[in-house]
C-alpha cells in the first residue's frame, strides 16, 4: 500500500477543559514512521484526552501538534489523514458490514469499482469476506472489532488510532486479536498509536511505550528499556505484572562493603549491583530498592544455579502467608520483616500459608529509587 | 435362578404398563393445558370486546346519527340503529359548506405542519445534542421554558403580527407559526442523546460532514421516534380550531374543524346534519392512526425502554 511519510510530533501539549482541568500537561513526543506507539497508565490520567487531540476530536489548549511539517492545531479531523477505532466501535448500526468499511470512500465520492476492490482487499486481510452483507448486530464482538478495524484502515491514512480497541472483548479473544494487530501492524506498515490500560498489551505490541500519570509523561521508551530501567518509582510499580515489590531501607558502608538495611534480619550486600557507584552517594541515606517478583527465587532454584548465577543472590527467612497457581507458575505472597511482598516462582513449589521458608533475592537485578521524589537512582547520576 | 426369571417378567410387565399408562396421562394433561387455554383466550377475547364496545359506544352511536332522518333523534324511545337509515344528512352537509376544500385545507396544513417540524426540529435537537457552542445549555431551556406559556396567552399577540404582515387568511398564517415546536426538539434531543457520541466522531473523522451525519445515519437510525412525531403532530394539527378561527375569514381558507362548527351554528336542527360532518372528518384522522399506531407507540416507548 503506497502512501507517504508519517511523522508526528507533539510540542508542549496541554488540554485544559472548560471546568479548568488539566487532562494533559506539557506533553512532548516524537513518533516516527511505522512506530507502534502506546499510551497506558492509570485511569484519568490522560491517555484518551491526547489521542482525541491528535485525532483532532478535541482542541489542544497550548502547544502545537505536527503531522509532517504540517500544523494541524486547527485542521479538521477529516483533513488530518488519522482514522480511529473506537473502544466501543462505533459501527453505524443501519449500515451493512459493507457500507460500513466503505463509508469514509464513499464520502469522498470514490469510484465505485475503487472501493469495491479496496473493500474486498481489506475484508480479505482481516478475513470477513463472509460477513459483509451483514449488519452489526448480527455480529460477535470480535468481529464488530474487525469491521471497526477495516473502515480505519481502508482509508490508508497515516496513522491510525486506537483507544482501548480490545478492552470490550474476553481474555482470550483478546489475546488473539494482540497477534493479529501485531501482525497488522507489520503488514499495513503504518504508523499505530494505541491507548491501553492493559499492560500486557503495551509490552508485546508497542515498539516504544509512554507511560503517563495525571496528565504528564514518565517515561517513553522501549517496553525493555521500562522493564530494565524505569526512570521512577511510578513507571517500575507499574510496568510488570504482578508489580514489583518495594522495601525501604537505609544505605550503609560495614566492611568496606555497601549494605541496605531493611530492618530486621534483611540486610543485602550491595557489591555486585549495576549501580553500586551511584549508591555510595546515598551512605547514610534512605531508599527505596525495588525487586521484582520474578528476581525472587526458591531453595531449590538457587541450588540448580551455576557459581556465577549464585553471586548476588541473598538468602532470607520468610513465612508465606497464601499461594496461587497459575499452571506454569505459582505465585508465592509471603511476609519478610514486616513487609508483605510477592515473589514469581516455578510451578513445582508446593508450600502452605504459614510455613517459614528461605527465598533468594536477586540484589544484581535490584532498582533503587530516591526514597523522596521517586526517581531511579541511576537517573539522579545522569541528571 | 428362577427368581430372578420371575423378577425380570414382573419388571418388564410394571414398566410396559407404566409406559401406557404414562402415554394416556399425557395425553389427558395435554388436553387439560388446552382446554384452559382455550377457556383463558375465550375469556380474553370476550372482556376485550365487551371494552372495546363500552369505549367505542359513542363512536358508534354518532355514526349511527349520522344515518338518522333528523325526525329520528328526538323520540322518546330507545333508538340506537336508525330505523329508516339515509344519506340524507351526509349530502346536505356536503351542500351547506364546502367540506371537501375544508379536508383539503387541513390536510395541506397538517402536512406542512408535519413536515416542517420534523425539519425543523430534527436540525435543532443535532445542533443541541452534538455540536459543541458556547450557551448551550441555556439555549435549551430558553426552549424548553417556552413549553410553559400556554398557547393561549400568545395567540392575541401572534394575531396582530400575523395581521400586520397581511397574512390573514392565507395558508401561510396556518402553517408558518407552527413550524417548529419545543415538544418535539425535546423529544428528538431525548433521542440523539441515547446516542453514542463516538458514532458521531467516527463519523466526523471518516470525513463526513454533519447534514449527510444526519440524513445518511442519524434519520434511518430514529425512524421510530419521526413516525412517533409525525403522527402526533398531524393529529394535533388536523384539531387545530382556535387558530384557525382566528385567522382565515373566507370558506377557501377554512379548516374541517371549523367547517364542522358551522354546521353546527346555522340551526339547532341540524344535529344529525353535523354529526355526519363530523362522521366525515374523523375518518382523515383515524386512519392516519391505524396506519402510524405501531410507529407511535414503538417511538413513545422506546425512549424508556432501552433496546
Ligand atoms: N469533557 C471533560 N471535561 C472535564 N474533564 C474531563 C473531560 N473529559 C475528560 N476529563 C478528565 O480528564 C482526565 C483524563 O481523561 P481521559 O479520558 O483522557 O483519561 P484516560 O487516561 O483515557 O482514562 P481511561 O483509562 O479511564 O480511559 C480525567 O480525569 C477526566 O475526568
Ligand atoms: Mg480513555
Amino acid at each position: 500500500m503506497g502512501r507517504s511519510m508519517a511523522q508526528l510530533e507533539l510540542r508542549n501539549v496541554t488540554k485544559r477543559y472548560e471546568n479548568g482541568f488539566e487532562a494533559v500537561s506539557n506533553f512532548n513526543l516524537d513518533i516516527q514512521d511505522k512506530e507502534f506507539i502506546i499510551f497506558v497508565g492509570p485511569s484519568g490520567c490522560g491517555k484518551s484526552t491526547t489521542l482525541r487531540m491528535i485525532a483532532g476530536l478535541e482542541e489542544a489548549s497550548e502547544g502545537e501538534i505536527w503531522i509532517d511539517d504540517r500544523l494541524v492545531n486547527y485542521v479538521e479531523p477529516k483533513d488530518r489523514d488519522l482514522s480511529m477505532v473506537f473502544q466501543n466501535y462505533a459501527l453505524y448500526p443501519n449500515m451493512t458490514v459493507y457500507d460500513n468499511i466503505a463509508f469514509s470512500l464513499q464520502v469522498r465520492r470514490l469510484p465505485k469499482k475503487e472501493i469495491d476492490n479496496r473493500v474486498r482487499e481489506v475484508a480479505r486481510i482481516l478475513e470477513i469476506e463472509n460477513l459483509l452483507d451483514r449488519r452489526p448486530k448480527d455480529l460477535s464482538g470480535g468481529q464488530k472489532q474487525r469491521v471497526a478495524i477495516g473502515n480505519a484502515i481502508i482509508r490508508r491514512p497515516k496513522a491510525l488510532l486506537m483507544d482501548e480497541p480490545l478492552s470490550n472483548l474476553d481474555a482470550k479473544l483478546r489475546g488473539q486479536m494482540r497477534v493479529e494487530l501485531a501482525k497488522l501492524h507489520e503488514r499495513l506498515d503504518t504508523t499505530f498509536i494505541y491507548v491501553t490500560h492493559d499492560q500486557t498489551e503495551a509490552m508485546t505490541l508497542g515498539t516504544r511505550i509512554v507511560v503517563m500519570k495525571d496528565g504528564r509523561i514518565q517515561q517513553a521508551d522501549t517496553p525493555k528499556m521500562l522493564y530494565e530501567h524505569p526512570v521512577n518509582r511510578f513507571v517500575a510499580g507499574f510496568i510488570g505484572s504482578p508489580a514489583m515489590n518495594f522495601l525501604e531501607g537505609v544505605v550503609c558502608c560495614e566492611e568496606k562493603k555497601l549494605w541496605l538495611r531493611c530492618g530486621a534480619r534483611m540486610d543485602f550486600e550491595l557489591t555486585w549491583c549495576s549501580v553500586y557507584s551511584v549508591l555510595t552517594d546515598y551512605i547514610a541515606k534512605t531508599v527505596t530498592a525495588g525487586i521484582r517478583p520474578e528476581d525472587i527465587y526458591l531453595e531449590e532454584e538457587y541450588r540448580k544455579m551455576g557459581q556465577e548465577e549464585q553471586k548476588g543472590l541473598k538468602a532470607v527467612k520468610v513465612t508465606v502467608t497464601a499461594r496461587e497457581l497459575l499452571g506454569a507458575e505459582n505465585i508465592l505472597y509471603f511476609q519478610a520483616g514486616e513487609n508483605d511482598l510477592i515473589a514469581k516462582v516455578g510451578p513445582e513449589c508446593a508450600y502452605r500459608s504459614g510455613e517459614e521458608i528461605t527465598l533468594y533475592f536477586d540484589t544484581k537485578r535490584m532498582h533503587f529509587f530516591d526514597a523522596g521524589i521517586g526517581m531511579n537512582v541511576e537517573r539522579c547520576e545522569l541528571g | 435362578m428362577s427368581d430372578m426369571v420371575a423378577e425380570n417378567i414382573q419388571g418388564m410387565r410394571r414398566r410396559a404398563m407404566t409406559r401406557e399408562e404414562m402415554e394416556s396421562l399425557q395425553r389427558e394433561m395435554n388436553l387439560r393445558a388446552k382446554r384452559k387455554k382455550k377457556i383463558r383466550t375465550v375469556s380474553l377475547l370476550g372482556a376485550n370486546v365487551v371494552t372495546a364496545f363500552i369505549i367505542l359506544l359513542p363512536l358508534l352511536y354518532a355514526v349511527s346519527i349520522a344515518f338518522m332522518p333528523s325526525g329520528e333523534l328526538f323520540v322518546m324511545d330507545l333508538n340506537i340503529v336508525p330505523k329508516h337509515p339515509t344519506l340524507e344528512n351526509f349530502k346536505l352537509a356536503l351542500q351547506r359548506v364546502p367540506l371537501v376544500r375544508f379536508v383539503f385545507n387541513s390536510f395541506l396544513t397538517a402536512g406542512a405542519i408535519t413536515l416542517g417540524q420534523i425539519i425543523s426540529c430534527s436540525l435543532s435537537a443535532f445542533a443541541l445534542s452534538f455540536l459543541d457552542f458556547k450557551g448551550r445549555n441555556v439555549v435549551f431551556m430558553i426552549i424548553m421554558a417556552t413549553m410553559m406559556l400556554p398557547g393561549e396567552a400568545t395567540i392575541i399577540s401572534n394575531y396582530l403580527t400575523i395581521s400586520s404582515w397581511g397574512w390573514l387568511d392565507s395558508y401561510q398564517a396556518l402553517i408558518v407559526p407552527y413550524l417548529t415546536s419545543a415538544m418535539g426538539i425535546f423529544l428528538f434531543r431525548q433521542f440523539y442523546l441515547s446516542f453514542p457520541m463516538s458514532l458521531y466522531e467516527s463519523a466526523k473523522i471518516d470525513g463526513c460532514g454533519n447534514m449527510r451525519f444526519l440524513v445518511s445515519i442519524l434519520l434511518p437510525l430514529t425512524k421510530s421516534a419521526i413516525g412517533a412525531m409525525a403522527v402526533y403532530t398531524f393529529i394535533n394539527a388536523w384539531n387545530m380550531y382556535m387558530w384557525p378561527l382566528l385567522v382565515t375569514g373566507s370558506n377557501n381558507m377554512r379548516t374541517v374543524q371549523i367547517g364542522i362548527g358551522m354546521l353546527d351554528s346555522v340551526d339547532s336542527q341540524s344535529i344529525t346534519l353535523m354529526i355526519a360532518g363530523v362522521v366525515m372528518i374523523i375518518l382523515p384522522s383515524i386512519s392516519i392512526f391505524i396506519v402510524g399506531q405501531k410507529q407511535l407507540i414503538r417511538g413513545m416507548f422506546s425512549g424508556a425502554v432501552k433496546g
